[in-house]
């Protein structure tokens, strides 16, 4: 849980996130939030079943792929309504998952990133081979957006962001989730304390796929239209890279993670001085973060300004002298606590 | 047992890269050279290692030879098979690793399943 400082922090987050379109009208800006949101809510999906449950998935963008083109074929083709079109592409997109999960349930660590690295690749072969379809290479276009305006649509990506965000957050803090940071650090022992761990990786796939499909399906009404783009490689290692920038298994650490990265990207490809350079920019901005902060960025941030309990394991703002809930001297044992909240 | 491990792993790294780069110089001629072409590569590579067995050199020969037949009769025989070649490589993989983890030829390694 936060305590003060980043409490702090998170409420700046939210407030600046609502008060964006009143501060900067900019359809460009607008835009490039509203794609941020979307993106955010997806890589804290990814966190959820990589961070936490440890099924380090190298194809999240199946999940993503499969909101986004069920929501736009089921719009296009068989006429269902905008908002019913994006319920039904999650409903989808967990099923999917639940496949997936179902197939990958005896795999694990590097032979499960394989799988799932396929998965993706899979379906877009398939969806070229009936171009009639699915639009073969050029996708589905012509969609309906969910609002009229552009401030409305910002909106929608925003709520919706923030609900999904602050879902998996708390789901991630509850009693599940304590029960899917057993199952990646020791699947064995999780399972001999009586625990059910198939159907808790299987419920962790259906969620997280669902979260996804969520974000799919608004990606795809957000750009009126779905690609093969939305199931490519490179969007399956974007979110790992987000994840691993912000931090893994923390949820906020991925949402801060593409908050930061996703409109450094979009704002260095603002000058046409460095034309492809951004890429290489972008990189040695990730490499050097991962250098100094190797756990990510948000768990380094959260130990300059908080320091953990020696005694009761609790977060403490970094200026308190005794902890606040046992009153145990922090300072004695400061560098034994600095080392960290996060069991990675 | 005396061994470098680390100068083993350097060596190992190095002869395997050489492997590749001599791979890639003699695709050179025949395909268009472009910034993606390592993507195509590295999935059909890894469905031959997964098919051929992890950790067994004569598994990936044989897994190389029986992907390419697979990916060219696929794209023969099918319609609109030229997409799915990559797509029937990858489900050779995956039924691969439900069905038999340790590949044709690779040796069983219980606690990584």
């Amino acid at each position: 849980m936060l305590v003060l400082p980043s409490r702090t922090l998170a409420a700046a987050w939210v407030a600046s996130v609502i008060l964006l379109p009143l501060v900067l009208p900019d359809p460009y800006v607008l835009r490039v939030a509203a794609m941020t949101c979307i993106f955010a809510a997806f890589a804290a999906s990814w966190d959820l079943l990589a961070g936490y449950a440890g099924q380090v998935n190298f194809g999240h963008a199946l999940f993503f792929g499969a909101g986004a083109y069920s929501s736009a074929l089921l719009s296009l083709r068989l006429g269902f309504s905008s908002w019913i079109a994006v319920g039904t592409g999650a409903l989808v997109a967990t099923a999917t998952g639940l496949c997936v999960g179902y197939l990958c349930l005896r795999l694990r660590g590097s032979y499960l990133s394989l799988a799932t690295l396929a998965f993706p690749l899979i379906l877009i072969g398939a969806l070229f081979a009936f171009p009639d379809f699915s639009g073969g290479e050029l996708g589905v276009t012509g969609l309906q957006p969910l609002a009229t305006s552009r401030i409305g649509n910002y909106y929608i990506a925003a709520v919706a962001m923030l609900a999904l965000v602050f879902g998996i957050w708390a789901f991630a803090d509850s009693r599940f989730g304590l029960i899917l940071h057993a199952i990646r650090d020791d699947e064995l022992a999780a399972r001999a304390s009586g625990i059910d761990t198939t159907r808790y990786k299987l419920a962790v796939f259906g969620i997280s796929a669902a979260a996804a499909g969520i974000t799919g399906a608004l990606y795809a009404h957000f750009m009126r239209g779905a690609g093969p783009s939305t199931l490519e490689t490179a969007l399956s290692f974007q979110v790992v890279i987000w994840g691993v920038f912000g931090g893994l298994a923390t949820i906020y650490g991925p949402v801060t993670a593409v908050f930061v990265l996703y409109p450094l990207t979009e704002w260095l490809g603002s000058f046409s001085a460095f034309g492809e350079l951004r890429l290489l920019i972008f990189a040695i901005v990730v490499l050097l973060v991962l250098l100094f902060m190797p756990r990510g960025l948000t768990p380094w941030v959260r130990d300059r300004i908080e320091t953990r309990c020696p005694r009761c394991k609790q977060q403490n703002p970094a200026w308190h002298r005794s902890c606040r809930v046992c009153g145990a001297s922090l300072h004695s044992q400061a560098s034994a606590a600095g080392a960290g909240h996060n069991p990675r | 047992m005396g061994m470098n491990v680390h100068r083993v792993a350097m060596v190992t790294v190095a002869i395997s890269v050489a492997l590749a780069a001599i791979a890639g110089v003699s695709v050179a001629p025949v395909f268009v050279v472009d910034p993606f072409m390592w993507l195509a590569p590295l999935v059909t590579v890894l469905s031959i290692v997964v098919l051929g067995g992890l950790g067994s050199i004569q598994g990936s020969v044989i897994g190389a030879l029986v992907i390419g037949y697979v990916e060219a009769i696929t794209v023969f025989a099918l319609p609109q098979g030229a997409f799915l070649k990559g797509a029937v490589a990858l489900s050779i993989m995956v039924i691969v690793l439900l069905v038999r983890p340790e590949g044709l030829f690779g040796v069983a390694f219980e606690e990584e399943r």
